[in-house]
């Protein structure tokens, strides 16, 4: 099992060029990037396209990795913006960011897990309406700027500074 | 704003079995996602959720990729010029090619400065020795003991007439495009800078014809000393190297080139058919 340290070095390697390294990385992070990936995209194909764009990426760009938080982290960085580059020639590969209904039923169980004990944040979250949560899963979770979360979505970025604004402030309202 | 799980906290086995499935939604999925970031432990139990074969595959075309990006320059560099992959490497593995082609720019420039010096009829200097330009560097770039790639690539499954041909348009077009800039030194840039290549086409292609009876080099020497002597003949029945630029001496030369190159073509097409030059 790789730790945040091994991942650093290996990391380090792969910046000089070393092709093990990076099949090494590929191998500890590939696995959860295409499961991830999958989630926004269901053609499998570009999903495999995209893992390799990114560690294409991830070999030629390893020198820019600033040396700070998690590799894993960056490496979705890279994912999810060659994500983003591959949705807009394949438009219709993009899955919907926020499923339908079944946002809306957060099981009891499903609260346990997620270890969220003060506040009902889950079935805020749940309660927000389909555009607001798209913006907050753009943004928070997926880690895209404004502007490519609008690009994403097909708003102005403008609108994805707004409706992150509103989102915070429905969650609050709905904890408070 | 980043989700931080509380130490110790993991999502257990039927929660990432969920999240694989797609049945986890929203916040919960973007929990798991999150805290997989930051966790080894949770990233490795979701390796055998990817079936093997597909990250082997994905693996594959990704090294495939990082193989061509990590080509050499002048590789890539013929292959934007849409020569094919196969042969810009057997052009590029041929260290017998290079010395060809440093060979051509060598006496090209050689060539260059002799007209730039030549006080008394540049022309007839260049006319003379421009032809065997060519022939020399083909000659060389032929020279199978100059070349340890040689039996590697005979040995490969590659067209061989294909090859040989590769071979001698890559080097040939080289000294032709070196010769082509040493006629810039001629004083006045008429014919002459062009008669010069279809004895040269001729002269190659016949020393390429002759190459495998009596060996490259016999065949390069006895070509280029047949050329001195014939000039060296009209030379003295007054002829001068002008006789070059006739409609008799091209026509003759064009013929040459055509017959020469059939025999080639003929020759390495049965070298194809199984034996061996």
């Amino acid at each position: 099992m790789r730790g945040p340290q091994d991942d650093a070095a290996l990391l380090r390697a792969v910046a000089d060029g070393d092709r093990s390294a990076l099949r090494a990385l590929y191998d500890a992070h590939a696995p959860w990037l295409v499961l991830r990936l999958t989630r926004r995209c269901h053609d499998p194909e570009l999903v495999d396209e995209v893992v390799q764009d990114t560690f294409l990426a991830v070999w030629r760009g390893a020198r820019r990795w600033d040396g700070r938080g998690e590799v894993a982290a960056w490496v979705w960085g890279i994912g999810v913006r060659r994500l983003l580059d591959a949705l807009r020639r394949r438009p219709q590969a993009a899955l919907p960011l926020v499923e339908g209904d079944t946002a809306l039923v957060v099981s009891a169980e499903e609260q346990v897990l997620l270890g969220i004990e003060h506040g009902d944040l889950g079935g805020a979250y749940a309660r927000l309406s389909p555009e607001l949560r798209a913006v907050l899963q753009a943004t928070v979770l997926d880690g895209l700027t404004s502007k490519e979360a609008g690009r994403l979505l097909g708003i102005p970025a403008g609108t994805v500074k707004t409706r992150v604004m509103r989102a915070k402030a429905a969650l609050r309202e709905d904890l408070a | 704003m980043t989700v931080t799980p509380a130490a110790g906290w993991h999502p257990d086995e039927p929660a990432l079995q969920d999240y694989v499935d797609g049945h986890l939604t929203g916040l919960s999925a973007g929990s798991v996602e999150a805290h997989v970031l930051g966790c080894p432990r949770c990233r490795a139990a979701l390796r055998t959720a990817v079936p093997a074969s597909r990250l082997d595959r994905t693996r594959d075309l990704l090294e495939d990729r990082l193989d061509q990006a990590a080509r050499p320059r002048p590789e890539r560099g013929l292959a934007r010029l849409g020569v094919d992959e196969a042969d810009a490497r057997a052009l590029l593995a041929a260290p017998s090619l290079r010395l060809a082609w440093t060979l051509a720019v060598v006496a090209a420039a050689l060539l260059g400065l002799l007209l730039a010096e030549a006080a008394t009829r540049p022309d007839a200097v260049f006319l003379l020795v421009a032809p065997l330009l060519p022939l020399a560097t083909t000659a060389v770039a032929f020279a199978p003991a100059l070349d340890p790639a040689f039996a590697i690539v005979a040995a490969t499954p590659y067209r061989t007439v294909r090859l040989l041909l590769a071979r001698s348009l890559a080097v040939g077009l080289t000294s032709v495009v070196a010769v082509a800039l040493a006629a810039l030194a001629l004083p006045d840039r008429d014919v002459t800078a062009v008669v010069w290549l279809l004895p040269a086409a001729a002269l190659t292609l016949l020393v390429l014809v002759l190459a495998p009876q009596l060996g490259t080099a016999p065949a390069a020497a006895g070509v280029a000393a047949a050329w001195v002597a014939l000039n060296g003949v009209l030379e003295r029945r007054g002829l001068g190297m002008d006789w070059v630029e006739g409609a008799a001496a091209q026509g003759i030369s064009a013929v040459l080139a055509a017959a020469a190159l059939a025999a080639l073509v003929h020759q390495w097409a049965g070298l194809d058919r199984g034996g061996r030059a």
